[in-house]
């Protein structure tokens, strides 16, 4: 008697709903996380990376200061970076100023931080590509 | 006699889908790009701080007039710079026998920031600790 022959092959057809699932999963749980649209042309420079967990100060070509992406006088700036010092005493204050600017400006701004005590800093330089 | 033929089941073949999920998963991880956020790290002084007296000699000053830098020092004398190109590409020559040395970046006022950050990069690079940033008043 003649026997039929079985072909051993392993299902293949789940492996496609696990790559999806991969793909959904990540493209649903990943965060873009979009800057203030401020036109600020940071300087060029070899900076450190800087983690996210900071406070941002941007101060555009027109000597304008946000706290963050809120346009604010010096006043109110220096009062909400104290605020967020106490809530955050080990962050940093990121200074993205305009490449243009005279450093007069960062020199007054670094005083009125002296003043409260926000001493770690750092200036913003452009931003790098990274690749995977 | 009538002969019952074999039901044949269709079915497409989804094993070329997994290939192409894949695929895509690979595309886009290598196609993406992240920006990192970076800058020059600095730590201001304290508020009640009260400065330290240090030998003039141990102190390198990096002076930024507009585009032109002058290194000074005790024992070093001035080296002039015209621009910050030139001042980068002889930034190697210039001996110094302990980069833990204090280093002060001075800039006038009227200097754009572009330059400051361009020399204070420099110096770090070349692995210099201590540096403090101070206005430099003309």
């Amino acid at each position: 008697m003649k026997r039929s022959k079985i072909f051993a092959s392993v299902p293949v057809s789940s492996m496609a709903d696990i790559a999806f699932l991969l793909l959904i999963f990540f493209m649903v749980t990943s965060v873009l996380k979009v800057d203030a649209d401020l036109p600020l042309d940071l300087p060029d420079g070899k900076g450190s990376e800087l983690s996210d967990d900071n406070i941002i100060v941007n101060i555009d070509k027109n000597r304008v200061f946000y706290f963050g992406n809120i346009p604010v006088n010096e006043r109110e700036l220096i009062s909400r970076i104290q605020a967020e010092i106490q809530l955050k005493p080990n962050a940093r204050i990121l200074i993205q100023a305009h490449n243009d600017l005279p450093y007069e400006i960062l020199d007054k701004l670094f005083e009125y931080l002296k003043q409260i005590g926000a001493n770690n800093i750092a200036i913003v330089t452009k931003q790098n590509e990274r690749k995977l | 006699m009538a002969i019952r033929k074999r039901a044949r089941l269709e079915e497409i073949s989804a094993a070329s889908m997994s290939d192409l999920a894949f695929l895509l998963l690979v595309f886009f991880m290598v196609a993406s790009v992240f920006y990192v956020k970076e800058g020059l790290l600095t730590t201001l002084p304290k508020k009640d701080s009260s400065p330290k007296l240090v030998l003039r000699k141990n102190v390198y000053y990096f002076k930024i007039l507009e585009n032109e830098v002058i290194v000074s020092n005790v024992e070093l004398g001035n080296k002039k710079y015209k621009d910050l190109k030139e001042f980068e590409d002889n930034l190697k020559e210039i001996e110094i026998p302990n980069i833990n040395e204090k280093f002060a970046v001075l800039s006038a006022t009227n200097t754009k920031i572009q330059n400051v950050v361009s020399v204070l990069g420099a110096v770090k690079s070349k692995g210099f600790k201590n540096i403090t940033i101070q206005k430099f008043v003309q």
